[in-house]
């Protein structure tokens, strides 16, 4: 994803994916594209590979509910036992809210941590930011994103995809 | 038109709907003026936890026979309106619910607020809420943990988590509309705020990818949570032994009942929001008549759980149960009890009829009534048990103070406060969200 990118701009969704889909046949790989919405059409025609969030998250998770299990054993049976009414010390059922709740929490936050150290965000400066016509992406604009020294010539994007305009973004 | 709750709208036009209310402000007097009495109230709730941390609890209704009072009645019930925004917003995400968008972003916003006014209230209530932070494990210099079997314990994980839950849910899905306003903004001020919230967000979609990976399984997450939450704050009764607690029913009637107020609510809320940013093509009479469909499900379900206590008090033939079921139907505070079914059963039976559940004013004013009958269930639940226990000697009837109803009336400042700014700060609706749907809905 680094290097010199070439931004073709399209007015509507439609154009997009079918640009996406003919630079494909044509062999263009390592695309993005910059949409205001989540498409997932765009998640195979780009070939984008799965996060590992979920993974993450999972781990996390998990990891967290067993941590509190063992904190709250050790204090009930080892550290500070009370016998309270002749109920087991281990009282697993009692303990299971905070198993739960706990690992719930670990998952969300390591599942945020995750994402936003796979998309490098927070970056609040890019070369995306550059070119104003940019600023389309989050309102009505759909741009495709390719490697500029793989893309075509821009006469032969022309003729293919016919993108509204074509907008070069630095390294 | 292609769907009854999105509007045949090109992209730009939604993010001009949804932004420009936030970047152009026109609120005119309604707004200052709302902000100014939601602000009074709020002194009013600071005023009111001021004089209690003074004074101490005495200055509230509770004894040591009603020792719950008002705090416990308001803590259960901010925390169900609090449970239904992230409730509403992961489900229909997961079952895919088109009428969604518009609703989401500030029904999470009412979870985050009204999660946290709940949380305020049990502290409040602990008697030397300086000390609350004992709730947390920590290793402190007494070598002691926290009593891992109690239901207080149990409160502080489930409250702890689920705030903090929701406002990475929150902000996770507010995450690419901040972008927009960031792209939008005219000013160098709201560049710089907007752009730092949107963390440079750059609608790749190799992000988008990610995003809906995290967003997605926050909302399986968040179903189940909001789930244990409530039944945790059920079992906060259950776990005792007094009539009327004691039942294996109260977590999911918890649950159902949370359900209810919270989307009697969002309703409220709905429409007001619908009025004050002039958008009726985002939220529709067709979202009113299907949030309307929920509440009528929601009224059957209340109206069977408060039967099978009934049936239980019966059924056990245990003394104390069904001497405080008669106390319910005939006792000292029996015409709240009727009012709380008249509100949270009967009247929602109107929505049978689809002219009412299409009638703005109609469902609005039936929302805030199931919101008082459910306000009325959660005193009365506390207030009947306590006040007529298993001891004779120890009944006394709760009669609230002043500051008891200057803390709700205060609570209910601040969450109408916290609105007010919302509306003026963060885009009300899901901008990137409703365009999806339009897009998914157009052939």
């Amino acid at each position: 994803m680094s290097g010199t990118r070439l931004l073709l701009a399209f007015d509507g969704p439609d154009a997009l994916l079918a640009a996406a889909r003919a630079l494909r046949a044509e062999g263009v790989t390592d695309m993005d594209a910059h949409t205001p919405w989540h498409m997932e059409e765009l998640d195979d025609l780009l070939a984008l590979p799965r996060s590992n969030v979920r993974p993450v998250m999972l781990v996390a998770g998990l990891a967290a509910g067993l941590g509190i299990y063992l904190l709250q054993w050790w204090t009930s049976t080892q550290g500070y036992p009370i016998n309270s009414g002749g109920r087991p010390l281990n009282s697993w059922p009692a303990f299971m809210f905070a198993v739960f709740e706990t690992g719930v929490l670990a998952a969300a936050f390591a599942g945020l941590v995750a994402f936003l150290v796979t998309c490098r965000l927070p970056t609040l400066n890019h070369p995306f930011f550059v070119p104003a016509a940019t600023e389309a992406a989050s309102d009505h604009g759909f741009f495709l994103s390719l490697p500029a020294q793989d893309a075509p010539d821009r006469l032969t994007l022309e003729r293919m995809v016919a993108p509204v305009r074509m907008i070069e973004v630095g390294p | 038109m292609s769907s009854p709750y999105l509007p045949d709208t090109p992209p730009a036009a939604i993010t001009a709907a949804i932004a420009d209310p936030v970047l152009h402000p026109d609120w005119g007097w309604r707004w200052w003026l709302g902000l100014g009495v939601s602000g009074a109230l709020t002194l009013l709730m600071l005023v009111s936890i001021w004089w209690l941390f003074r004074m101490g609890v005495g200055v509230w209704g509770v004894d040591s026979s009603n020792i719950w009072g008002f705090a416990l009645a308001n803590y259960v019930w901010w925390i169900g309106i609090g449970n239904a925004g992230t409730l509403i917003s992961a489900l229909l995400l997961l079952t895919r619910q088109r009428w969604r968008a518009s609703i989401s972003r500030f029904a999470e916003a009412m979870t985050l607020f009204a999660a946290a006014i709940a949380g305020l209230m049990p502290i409040l209530h602990l008697g030397r809420p300086w000390l609350f932070y004992w709730l947390a494990p920590y290793p402190d210099t007494m070598g002691l943990m926290p009593q891992w079997r109690s239901p207080l314990i149990w409160d502080f994980f489930a409250i702890a988590s689920y705030l903090l839950f929701s406002l990475m849910f929150w902000y996770t899905g507010a995450l690419p509309d901040f972008a927009s306003l960031r792209d939008r903004a005219a000013t160098k001020g709201k560049q710089m705020v907007y752009g730092t919230l949107a963390m440079g967000w750059r609608n790749s979609a190799r992000h988008w990818r990610v995003w809906q990976d995290y967003y997605g399984a926050m909302a399986a997450l968040g179903v189940p949570l909001v789930v244990s939450v409530h039944s945790v704050v059920g079992m906060d009764f259950a776990a005792g032994l007094m009539p009327g607690w004691a039942e294996t029913i109260f977590p999911p009637y918890f649950v159902v009942g949370a359900m209810y107020s919270g989307f009697a609510m969002v309703v409220v809320l709905a429409a007001a929001f619908r009025r004050a940013l002039r958008i009726p093509h985002l939220i529709t009479d067709a979202h009113f008549d299907v949030m309307a469909r929920v509440l009528l499900f929601c009224a059957l379900v209340m109206t069977l759980s408060y039967a099978t206590e009934w049936f239980y008090a019966w059924y056990s033939q245990e003394p104390v149960e069904r001497f405080l079921t008669h106390t319910q139907f005939f006792g000292p505070y029996a015409p709240f009890y009727w009012t709380m079914l008249a509100c949270n059963c009967l009247i929602p039976q109107l929505f049978w009829l689809r002219a009412l559940r299409r009638s703005l004013p109609a469902v609005l004013v039936i929302a805030v009534l199931i919101n008082v009958g459910m306000w009325l269930e959660r005193i009365l639940i506390i207030s009947q048990t306590l006040s007529r226990g298993h001891l004779p000697s120890q009944w006394a009837l709760f009669v609230p103070t002043f500051w008891d109803w200057a803390l709700l009336a205060g609570s209910l400042g601040f969450f109408s406060l916290l609105f007010f700014l919302f509306i003026r700060w963060v885009p009300a609706a899901s901008i990137h969200e409703v365009k999806e749907r339009i897009h998914e809905a157009t052939p």
